[in-house]
C-alpha cells in the first residue's frame, strides 16, 4: 500500500459520518411504532409487566383474566385518547398504577377477582389513553393499534412467565422484590425523578 | 470441428424463446386466476375484514368443537345478502363491519360459554358486512365472476383459519390453558378492532 493510498484510507476512516440506516431513529412504520411505544417508556413496561406478575400471586383465573382485560379496557382509553377527550390527570394515573400495583405485589394482596379487574381496568383506561394520544398520525393508524396490542400483550406475557418463579421454594420472594422494583420505577415518575 | 446435432439446437431454441405457459391461468389468455387472486387479497389484505373473520373464526372455536359446520352457512347468507345489498352501500360500512367485528371479538374474550343464537346471528352479520365493505358501491355483476369467487373465498379462508387454530389450541394444549390462550387472542382483535375504530372517528 502506497502512502497516497494509506493517508486516503486514513482520512475516510477518520472524518466520515456515522451511517443512520438502521438505528432505529425515527420508526417509519405504524406497526413498529405502536409496538416501541409501550415498550420505550419504562413507566408502561413495569406496569404491564406487574399486571402478570400480581396475576400470578392471585393464581387462576385471575393470571389469565386480568391479561384479558387489560387490552379491552386500554383500548377504550386509547379510543378517548385519539377521540382528543381530556382525561384528567394521566399521567399521574400511569405513575401510580406502578406504585400501586408494585406495592400489590409485594404485600402479595389476593384480592377478589372483580376488584383485581376493576383496578387492572382503571390504569388500563391511564394507559390506553397515553397511547392514543400520542399517536403519531403521519404513519399508518391500524399498523400503530396492532402493534401496539401486541407489545402490550407480550409484556403480560413476560410478566405471567417471571410470575411463574412464584412455584419455586425462593421464587415468591424474588417476584415480591420484582414487585418493590416496580413500586420504585412507580414512584420515580410519581414524584419526577425519572 | 464439431457441430450441435439437430435435436440439441431443437432444444436451445426451445429453451431461449419459451412461450408464456398458460396451463393454470383458468382460460387461456384471459387473466381470470389474476382476478380471482385480486378478489381474495381483497377480504384478506384489508385489515376491516380480516379482523373481523379472525375474530368470528376464534369465537365459533370457543363455541363448540366443529361449530363451524353450523355458523359457516349462515356466514355464506350474509356473503350472499352482502352481494345483494353491496350497491347501496357507502363508506360507513367499514365502520359497521368493524363493529360486529369489535363485538364478537368482545364476547369471545369476556364470556365463558359462547350461546348458540349469538355465535350464528354473528356469522351472519359478519358475512353480510364483509362483503359489502369488500364489493362497497359495485353494481350486480359489474365486476368478473373470477373477482366473486375470489372474495367469498378470501372472506371464508380467516374464519376457517381462526376457527382451526382456535380447535387445535383447544384440543391439544391442556384445558386450562387453551381456552384462555384463545380468549386472549380474542380480547387482542378486540383491542385492535376498538383503536380503529376511534381512527375512524378522528
Amino acid at each position: 500500500m502506497t502512502i497516497k493510498q494509506l493517508a486516503t484510507a486514513l482520512s475516510l476512516m477518520i472524518f466520515s459520518s456515522m451511517a443512520f440506516a438502521h438505528t432505529g431513529e425515527g420508526i417509519n412504520t405504524g406497526f413498529a411504532s405502536g409496538f416501541w411505544h409501550p415498550i420505550m417508556g419504562w413507566d408502561h413496561v413495569v406496569a404491564m409487566v406487574a399486571v402478570g406478575l400480581w396475576g400470578a400471586f392471585l393464581g387462576a383465573p385471575a393470571i389469565w383474566i386480568l391479561p384479558v382485560v387489560f387490552p379491552l379496557v386500554m383500548a377504550i382509553g386509547g379510543a378517548l385518547g385519539i377521540a382528543g377527550m381530556p382525561l384528567p390527570a394521566v399521567e399521574t394515573g400511569i405513575a401510580l398504577s406502578g406504585v400501586v400495583l408494585g406495592l400489590l405485589i409485594v404485600f402479595a394482596v389476593k384480592a377478589p377477582l372483580w376488584i383485581a379487574a376493576v383496578i387492572v381496568g382503571i390504569f388500563a383506561i391511564f394507559h390506553g389513553h397515553a397511547h392514543g394520544t400520542e399517536f403519531p398520525t403521519e404513519f399508518n393508524a391500524y399498523g400503530y393499534a396492532v402493534g401496539f396490542v401486541i407489545a402490550t400483550g407480550l409484556l403480560h406475557l413476560i410478566g405471567i412467565a417471571f410470575g411463574f418463579l412464584t412455584k419455586l421454594d425462593f421464587g415468591a420472594s424474588l417476584v415480591r422484590l420484582g414487585g418493590a422494583i416496580i413500586a420504585l420505577v412507580g414512584a420515580g415518575y410519581l414524584f419526577g425523578v425519572l | 470441428m464439431v457441430y450441435p446435432s439437430r435435436s440439441i439446437l431443437l432444444l436451445l431454441t426451445s429453451v431461449l424463446l419459451p412461450n408464456l405457459a398458460v396451463a393454470h391461468s383458468f382460460g387461456a389468455g384471459t387473466d381470470q386466476f389474476a382476478s380471482f387472486v385480486e378478489g381474495a387479497s381483497v377480504v384478506i389484505f384489508d385489515q376491516v375484514t380480516l379482523f373481523a373473520t379472525l375474530s368470528l373464526g376464534l369465537m365459533i372455536a370457543l363455541w363448540k368443537n366443529r361449530g363451524v359446520v353450523q355458523a359457516l352457512p349462515l356466514f355464506v347468507v350474509g356473503l350472499v345478502l352482502g352481494f345483494l345489498l353491496a350497491p347501496s352501500v357507502t363508506t360507513w360500512v367499514m365502520m359497521g363491519a368493524t363493529v360486529v367485528g369489535a363485538i364478537t371479538a368482545t364476547l369471545g374474550a369476556s364470556l365463558n360459554q359462547q350461546f348458540k343464537p349469538l355465535t350464528l346471528i354473528l356469522a351472519l352479520f359478519t358475512g353480510l358486512l364483509v362483503q359489502m365493505v369488500s364489493l362497497e358501491g359495485h353494481v350486480w355483476m359489474e365486476l368478473s365472476v373470477s373477482i366473486y369467487v375470489g372474495v367469498t373465498l378470501g372472506a371464508i379462508l380467516p374464519v376457517m383459519l381462526g376457527a382451526a387454530t382456535g380447535e387445535l389450541l383447544l384440543e391439544k394444549l391442556p384445558a386450562t390453558f387453551s381456552r384462555i390462550a384463545v380468549r386472549v387472542a380474542c380480547s387482542w382483535l378486540a383491542a385492535i378492532q376498538i383503536m380503529m375504530l376511534a381512527f375512524f372517528s378522528h
